[in-house]
């Protein structure tokens, strides 16, 4: 790790980066000034941060002396021995990280009171995770999917691989918000369902490329099937992969705010249906978190980090969110 | 007709029925909201396809029940606003609804009999105050009365128990008849201005008198028929008969003097009808002859069982002036109809102007001489001949004082200082005379026009014709006949009994008329709807004397001449007491001044100057009023529309000058014969249900049939108010408002009992709540 201070700290105390609102980078031009702003943010703001970074792993113990942390003290060897030992961690020397991003269209959805889109979020917390990675000088690859698996960049350490990786990224934003237009049009096929183009498709052509061990991150709105994102990550676990799951949604989709009778058209050929959304608005919240729940329970059982990130959401947040729940993981693995 | 209805439903206001079209207005609203969307793309269609599969059942229910319970709230309004009614043998309670009761209170004179020494009147005003006594809290009261001019005594409808006993307390009987097609009329409208809800009857309390319930005339019949049975339709008809058993009555039901023209000093005959209109004869009934309470005759008469007898007094004034006059009998149970007044205006003496047309150098050639000479004569034996009634009444007419003036002095004569106007051969007569003319006659005076070889034909019939609006609408064609001694004469033909001015000479040959020669007279034709009537006729059949009243005046119009150039008729006896009659039958007028109670009075008085417009009547009981008359063509017009007390009327235009007129009670209330209970059915009530009630309020027969609206239209209203309070929770949240539907029977009845204030709040709450859940959709759609 060539910077670790920037980013690891022992202290206890836990402060809120300052926010970097995804209004604030959509000012911005260039994904790598809205990587940057983003990581800075989240650096400046994270003067003690609880964890150690992506890239530690546990090497070894050595006795305890006045003044160490007792976070790090072995328990159980003290029970054994009556001794304390604390547990030292050692820099990985070939960590990857496989940033997987969800780019179909559901992910292009972006609410009237919205600021970016679900794949434009995605995009800047890709980025923000890949300068991040980089900067440690750890590897980062990136993969893109909708219904089957669209770019891949394998992972590199080399500081020039940000130009490529950020490149890949800039492909994938949006050029305009989709719109009815674009939904209605001629040619849309009828939704399928098979396992082929599903996520959990997608997700075991990930685990067949993505051979070594190394930690992935889902960006997308998880707006499949639970059992299907559920069935495909477990693909991801049979390779012991670690994952973090980084959900985005959009307010509404959550809130279903809506009042006036509406057509609503689905994207990715969901069909379409009109309906009084203020009579519905209580059934549809009760399914959306009954997916949600079901999803981060499923998640959280496969030993794996679940987020979930709205788009109005400060992105240095979202990453601080990120890496503490990563720190936190990795400390329930140390502890067993 | 007793009436036991069986259960029957309707409406009051049925017309505004058609509200009930907006019940589809909900449904056109559903139409059109489902028409109108937006539309928006959607990403997380899963769990709205998911929450669709699993609400869609419900949500259809509920957006059903919705639709329903709004589309019942404007049935339900319109229903409520269409004021249905129930007939029903007491299911819904007369104790929860207000009454409104609407009295109709006769107050004719037949009221005013009295039955064991108490008035009709009274017994039905304590019959009124049992009916209102026996009311509840919020009744409401209207009263209109029976009379020849109903009144409405309470109009709005009044809530005040006290205030309409009060009313009915002041309540005054008339000397009227009972005018029951107008007051069921009047109730009618009554009804339509109540805009009143609740318990509807109407109450009649009357004795039923036959000559006002009969209604003989089918126009008047067809009248009342449609307003009762409009009543019966919006209420119970309740009636409260009070005639009791057969009571007897004597009337003086007319009265007339028999000479048209009175004089100082001249014997008067005056003649009155007697009517008995109860099964007992009366002997030696005492009449009596009254002036200002006076006695000057008594006379005694038999009057047999529904019989009449007439009764004749004869008498002379020694003063001038108006001498108001009573015919009274003994009192019985109807006290009003036994005196019958008139008035009588005596004369001292009688001025005519006599128009000379043509005046002579020498006596007896001038065109008036001979009218002069017949209306001021000195006694010779000519007069012999004549019949002691005539000499009787020409002795009385030495007071007529003739003034002969020139044609050219006509313009300048104020013919108000006359009270006849001969026209002797006048030529022609200027606009502005015939003008001046025609007012005199207006106002009362007498006018004889007499022909002559200078009278132009065509002046005459345009001036006095007038397209038969005119003093004398006939047409003056040519004259027939020769001036010639030789010629055969025309002679007047026997005349007919029954005018005035002929019936001196009726059956009597020697007196000269008909064998009077006349050579000349004027052909002339009756103009059509003229309204004029031939006196005389030659004996060719032309009229010879022609007569047409002219306001409150008379004009005779003789065709030949009223001198001996057209022939000898002048020199004939037959010519001065037909002057006589003459002047005396056109100076009496057509106005008699006398009419019966409540009927309008038209009076026209020759305007003077210095006449006010506004004279002073003074009324029977001595009060005086101001009377404004309306002045047209030197007339000065009055009609008298208020007279509701019998008794002599005197209308002041100064001291000096008194008209006095007789109002006296309509002969058709003197008969007191009554509907009894039993044949209320054959009276226009029989078409319709009612009810006899008694005279203590309490309902003779058992019929708890009623009439209710506010039962069903507050019903109605709570029904609407609760569904309105169900609406907003349902359209808020399906299932509670599926609750508050459940719960809202218990809702409306309890708003049903609870009081108009509590009411009053709920619908206060609920446009609350209407408001907040319309701001927090607002809010919704700016957020």
């Amino acid at each position: 790790m060539n910077d670790p201070s920037a980013i690891t700290s022992s202290s206890d105390r836990v402060r809120m980066p300052s926010a970097v609102t995804p209004e604030m980078l959509a000012k911005l031009s260039g994904l790598g000034v809205k990587a940057r702003t983003i990581v800075e943010g989240f650096v400046s703001g994270l003067h003690r941060s609880p964890h150690h970074g992506f890239s530690v792993e546990f090497a070894e113990h050595r006795e305890y002396s006045p003044g160490d942390d007792l976070r790090y003290v072995d328990w159980k060897v003290f029970a054994k021995s009556d001794r304390y030992f604390l547990k030292q961690f050692e820099e990985e020397t070939n960590f990857a990280c496989h940033v997987l991003l969800d780019v179909s269209e559901s992910m292009r959805y972006q609410s009237e009171g919205a600021t970016v889109s679900k794949l434009e979020y995605g995009v800047y917390l890709a980025a923000a995770l890949g300068y991040l990675i980089l900067k440690q000088q750890d590897g980062v690859g990136l993969m893109t999917y909708d219904d089957a698996l669209r770019d891949r960049l394998p992972p590199s350490s080399q500081s020039s691989h940000l130009e490529q990786y950020l490149t890949v990224l800039e492909r994938q934003q949006p050029q305009r918000v989709i719109s009815v237009e674009d939904v209605t049009g001629h040619g849309r096929e009828a939704e399928q369902d098979n396992e082929s183009n599903s996520i959990a498709g997608v997700l075991r052509q990930v685990s067949q490329h993505v051979r070594r061990r190394g930690l992935v991150v889902l960006i997308s709105d998880l707006f499949d099937d639970p059992d299907s994102i559920l069935r495909g990550l477990k693909h991801l676990r049979h390779q012991r992969h670690d994952v973090i799951v980084l959900q985005v949604i959009d307010r509404a989709e959550e809130e279903f705010p809506f009042d006036d009778p509406t057509l609503f058209h689905g994207l990715e050929g969901t069909g379409e249906r009109q309906l009084e959304p203020r009579a519905l608005r209580e059934a549809y919240r009760r399914e959306f978190d009954s997916a949600q729940r079901t999803l981060q329970h499923g998640v959280r059982q496969m030993g794996m980090t679940c987020l979930c990130a709205r788009t109005d959401e400060p992105l240095d947040g979202v990453l601080w969110r990120v890496l503490k729940r990563r720190d936190n993981s990795r400390e329930r693995v140390g502890r067993g | 007709m007793l009436s036991f209805s069986i259960l029957a439903f309707g409406f009051l206001n049925p017309f505004l029925l058609w509200g009930l079209l907006f019940a589809g207005v909900p449904l056109l609203i559903q139409w059109l909201h489902r028409r109108k969307y937006t539309e928006r793309v959607w990403a997380a269609m899963r769990f709205l396809k998911a929450a669709t599969e699993s609400q869609t059942r419900r949500l259809r229910m509920e957006s059903l029940l919705l639709l329903c319970v709004r589309t019942a709230i404007l049935l339900l309004a319109a229903l409520a606003v269409a004021q249905p009614f129930l007939e029903s043998s007491g299911l819904l309670s007369a104790s929860q609804t207000t009454t409104h009761t609407l009295i109709i209170f006769d107050t004719s004179l037949s009221m005013q009999t009295l039955v064991d020494g108490v008035a009709i009147a009274e017994r039905a005003k304590e019959a009124v105050r049992n009916v209102v006594k026996s009311g509840g809290a919020g009744d409401s009261y209207q009263l209109v009365t029976i009379a020849a001019r109903p009144e409405a005594v309470i109009r709005q409808p009044s809530f005040s128990s006290d205030d309409v006993l009060a009313e009915v307390e002041r309540l005054a009987t008339t000397e009227s008849f009972g005018n029951v097609p107008a007051s069921l009329v009047e109730a009618e409208r009554l009804w339509d201005e109540s805009q009143t809800s609740g318990r509807m009857r109407t109450v009649i309390v009357s004795d039923f008198q036959r000559s006002n319930w009969e209604l003989d005339d089918p126009a008047a019949r067809a009248r009342a028929q449609r307003a009762l049975d409009r009543l019966a339709s919006q209420s119970t008809i309740e009636v409260i008969p009070l005639g009791t058993g057969e009571i007897g009555n004597t009337a003086v039901f007319d009265a007339e003097v028999e000479t048209g023209l009175i004089t100082v000093g001249t014997p008067l005959s005056i003649t009155a009808q007697i009517r008995n209109h109860g099964r007992e004869s009366l002997r030696q009934h005492r009449v009596q002859l009254l002036e200002n309470d006076r006695v000057l005759q008594t006379e005694t008469v038999d009057v047999p069982s529904f019989g009449e007898v007439s009764v004749s007094f004869v008498t002379q004034w020694s003063e001038p002036g108006s001498h108001p006059l009573r015919i009274q009998i003994e009192n019985d149970a109807l006290l009003p109809d036994n005196s019958h007044w008139l008035t009588v205006d005596v004369k001292s003496e009688l001025s005519v102007l006599l128009v000379n047309g043509r005046p002579g150098a020498e006596p007896l050639e001038g065109a008036s001489d001979f009218v002069e000479l017949a209306l001021r004569p000195s006694l010779t034996s000519e007069t012999d001949a004549l019949t002691t009634d005539a000499l009787r009444r020409l002795r009385a007419s030495w007071d007529i004082q003739p003034t002969v003036i020139s044609e050219a002095e006509l313009v300048r004569i104020d013919l108000a200082d006359y009270d006849c106007v001969f026209l002797c051969d006048v030529a022609f007569l200027s606009d502005d005379e015939v003008t001046r003319i025609e007012s005199f006659v207006r106002g009362g005076g007498g006018l004889v026009i007499g022909v002559g070889q200078q009278v132009q034909l065509d002046e005459y019939t345009r001036q006095l014709s007038r397209e038969g609006e005119g003093l004398m609408p006939v047409q003056w064609l040519r004259v027939m006949g020769e001036r010639d001694d030789e010629a055969e004469p025309f002679h007047f033909a026997e005349p007919v009994a029954g005018h005035p001015i002929t019936q001196p000479f009726v059956g009597n040959p020697q007196s000269g008329l008909t064998t009077a020669n006349v050579y000349r007279y004027v052909e002339t034709r009756a103009a059509v709807d003229g309204g004029t009537r031939v006196v005389l006729s030659y004996q060719h059949g032309p009229p010879a004397i022609i007569e047409n009243a002219f306001g409150s005046g008379r004009v005779l119009l003789v065709t030949t001449s009223l001198d001996d150039r057209w022939g000898s008729w002048a020199l004939w006896p037959s010519f001065l007491p037909m002057m006589h009659e003459t002047v005396e039958y056109v100076v009496a007028g057509t106005s008699a001044r006398k009419t019966i109670v409540s009927q309008p009075l038209s009076i026209e008085l020759p305007a003077r100057e210095g006449f006010g417009q506004t004279l002073t009547l003074r009324q029977p009981d001595g009060r005086t009023r101001p009377l404004r008359g309306v002045e047209s063509q030197d007339v000065l017009q009055l009609t008298i529309d208020d007279l509701y007390q019998s008794g002599v009327y005197a209308l002041e235009v100064s001291p000096d000058d008194v008209h006095r007129f007789a109002v006296n009670v309509d002969s058709h209330e003197s008969d007191l014969r009554h509907f009894g209970e039993a044949e209320l059915s054959s009276t226009i009530l029989g078409s319709v249900g009612f009810q006899v009630v008694g005279a203590a309020g309490r309902k003779a027969v058992a019929d708890p049939v009623q009439k209710t609206t506010a039962g069903l239209s507050r019903w109605l209203l709570v029904a609407v108010l609760t569904l309105l309070l169900v609406e907003q929770v349902m359209a808020w949240n399906g299932r509670y408002g599926l609750f508050a539907l459940l719960a809202s029977p218990i809702v409306v009845a309890g708003i049903a009992l609870l009081p108009s204030v509590v009411v009053m709040l709920l619908v206060l709450i609920t446009a609350g709540c209407c408001a907040w859940r319309w701001r927090l959709q607002s809010e919704s759609r700016v957020g």
